[in-house]
């Protein structure tokens, strides 16, 4: 089993007269260190796609699973359990928590995931050592640029092993030289880890790093 | 990670720092009233529950110190026949009257305060002040002795007279222990007092120490027996009615104080915590999104408010306790004791309502999105 899996996933947002279906019948699945690129005008569903593929949201009909277990089934304490653990999130924006420095975002997600703190704290120091954060750990997000905040974020992404990463326009607010760092360094590490990475994006410098690209529109994979 | 949670749903410093603030103010208030009212207990124990203070003869109906200067009295001519009780081996006449008191060579020669007087038998008689922190006992029918507050409210010192109900009176002593709030203690002989009050002849009370090895409660049940028209009442359940007479008129006060500040304590935190979540409402939404629960995030909600609570109610019992002292030395009117059980039960108190204000917060985190982290 991939450690993404999705099958006829049918997802319908807002409620009555105002309902829309975002998803229709949507499969998708994909294989340990790939990196796959998912593209499409805005409104597509691509965002839709990934939070459903992460366990955010539940779909009206389909299946979903993450690393080999079935979301929706069980509780949905053990759903967050097992989607903490299995999946990273990159969004747009960094979305570092402010109070918390460097080194304490990254370990808060160690923690979320039911990581061990020494085996997040190994982890931790190794990612934002391998990123060019090491010196930063102490640092708060406001003392970051945005190219360094969002390297974070990869690093939280990452620090529990998942083994899905789910990027949602990950350099879409970085400029040239810090979108490309970015792009670069989570393709590198999710290789070396055999990480299963989904990227929605409409830029070009993620690319070069993509082995499958997909295009979504009204809700459809179109290939 | 309830460290790490806690750290995240940080607010404000200055938001933070004035809902404390706001706690340990209403923290302040509630101790402040429960120990002024543990300080009139205290001095009311303190008087009455003198060694050698064994046995309380009263007329009937005079069940405490208040009563007692009302109701009715007993004739001096009585106090051979109680002597003559088996166990008693002393019976000394207290005579107490609510008297007007003025310091006219004072600050202030227009204040007059009424003291509850007590005259008892010079120098050493039962019914005298508990303890001096200055000067010596009264001597002579000329002489007094007066509570701490009520001296520092006259500006009087030792060697100063006062006017007691119209005659002079010298200072020799001043006394601790003896301030009631409301009103506080003056000591003066028995017959200054008979003469002041016009009640020659009279005892308000009888107090009977007891001979060693009898017991009180004996002695009380015997004068009971014998004198159909008084009362006997061991120390401490004289003790007991006169604690029941003050608590009575303090503790719905009291109580309704406690709940308006623990109240009042409430709504703060809970503002302030509902502002939190609102303000942090994106940072709330990611880690939902990465994962955390709603059963983490309201731990760690009720982390917060519990350390917002404790923190204020903690600044509380510290502003308290210097206050007391302050007090103690600037405003000794104010009569403040603090109990420490008490000082932990309304600290447990606001803690535990000050939790109690997560309620709404962790209500709201129903409301917020998980999909609101993709938002850019």
């Amino acid at each position: 089993m991939m450690p993404l899996e999705l099958e006829n996933i049918v997802k319908t947002r807002g409620s009555g007269r105002h309902a829309v279906e975002v998803l229709h019948g949507v499969t998708l699945a994909v294989g340990a260190g790939e990196f796959v690129l998912l593209k499409g005008p805005s409104g597509s569903g691509k965002t839709t796609l990934l939070a459903v593929g992460g366990g955010i949201l539940t779909p009206e009909a389909g299946v979903v699973h993450i690393g080999g277990y079935r979301l929706h089934e069980r509780s949905r304490a053990e759903d967050r359990r097992r989607r903490g653990a299995a999946v990273g999130f990159v969004f747009q924006r960094s979305n570092l928590l402010p109070h918390l420095t460097v080194r304490e975002n990254v370990l808060l997600m160690g923690r979320i995931a039911g990581q061990s703190a020494g085996d997040t704290l190994s982890q931790a120091e190794e990612l934002l050592e391998r990123l060019g954060l090491g010196a930063l750990g102490r640092r708060y997000p406001r003392e970051l640029s945005g190219g360094e905040e969002q390297r974070v974020a990869v690093a939280r992404a990452l620090v529990h092993r998942p083994g899905v990463i789910l990027a949602d326009e990950p350099t879409g607010n970085l400029d040239g030289k810090s979108g490309q760092a970015v792009a670069e360094s989570l393709a590198a590490l999710a290789r070396q880890r055999g990480a299963a990475v989904v990227v929605a994006t409409h830029d070009p410098r993620i690319e070069p790093f993509a082995s499958r690209t997909i295009r979504i529109e009204d809700g459809k994979i179109l290939q | 990670m309830l460290r790490l949670l806690l750290k995240s749903l940080r607010g404000r410093p200055i938001r933070t720092t004035l809902a404390i603030a706001g706690i340990a103010t209403c923290t302040l208030l509630v101790i402040v009233i429960s120990s002024v009212l543990r300080g009139v207990s205290t001095s009311m124990a303190g008087y009455i529950g003198q060694e050698g203070f064994d046995v309380w003869v009263t007329p009937r109906g005079a069940d405490n110190l208040i009563r007692g200067s009302f109701v009715s009295f007993i004739p001096l001519p009585y106090l051979d026949s109680l002597r003559a009780v088996p166990g008693v081996a002393v019976a000394n006449p207290v005579l107490e009257a609510f008297l007007p008191v003025s310091f006219p060579r004072g600050n202030d020669p227009n204040l007059r305060l009424t003291l509850i007087t007590i005259g008892y038998v010079l120098p050493h008689g039962l019914g005298g002040p508990p303890v001096y922190s200055e000067g010596r006992p009264p001597r002579r029918r000329d002489e007094v002795a007066l509570d701490r507050a009520a001296a520092s409210r006259f500006s009087a010192r030792v060697g100063d007279t006062l006017d007691v109900s119209g005659y002079p009176e010298v200072i020799t002593g001043i006394t601790s222990g003896t301030n009631l709030l409301v009103t506080q203690f003056l000591f003066v002989g028995y017959e200054a007092m008979a003469r002041g009050s016009n009640a020659q002849g009279l005892a308000s009370f009888v107090i009977l120490r007891v001979l060693p090895g009898a017991e009180g409660s004996r002695v009380a049940a015997a004068v009971e027996e014998r004198f159909t028209l008084f009362h006997a009442y061991t120390r401490e359940r004289f003790l007991a009615t006169n604690e029941r007479e003050v608590s009575s008129g303090y503790i719905p006060v009291l109580a309704l104080i406690a709940v308006l500040g623990a109240g009042a304590a409430m709504l703060l935190v809970g503002l302030l915590i509902l502002s939190v979540i609102d303000e942090r409402r994106g940072d709330i939404a990611v880690l939902m999104a990465l994962g955390a629960g709603t059963p983490s995030l309201s731990r760690g909600i009720l982390a917060h408010t519990a350390a917002l609570s404790a923190g204020g109610a903690c600044i509380g019992i510290a502003l308290a306790w210097a206050l007391s002292r302050i007090l103690d030395l600037a405003l000794p009117t104010v009569p403040m004791v603090i109990a420490p059980w008490e000082v932990a039960g309304i600290a447990v108190l606001f803690t535990v309502t000050g939790m109690g204000a997560a309620i709404a917060p962790v209500l709201r985190l129903g409301t917020i999105d998980p999909l609101e982290a993709f938002r850019s």
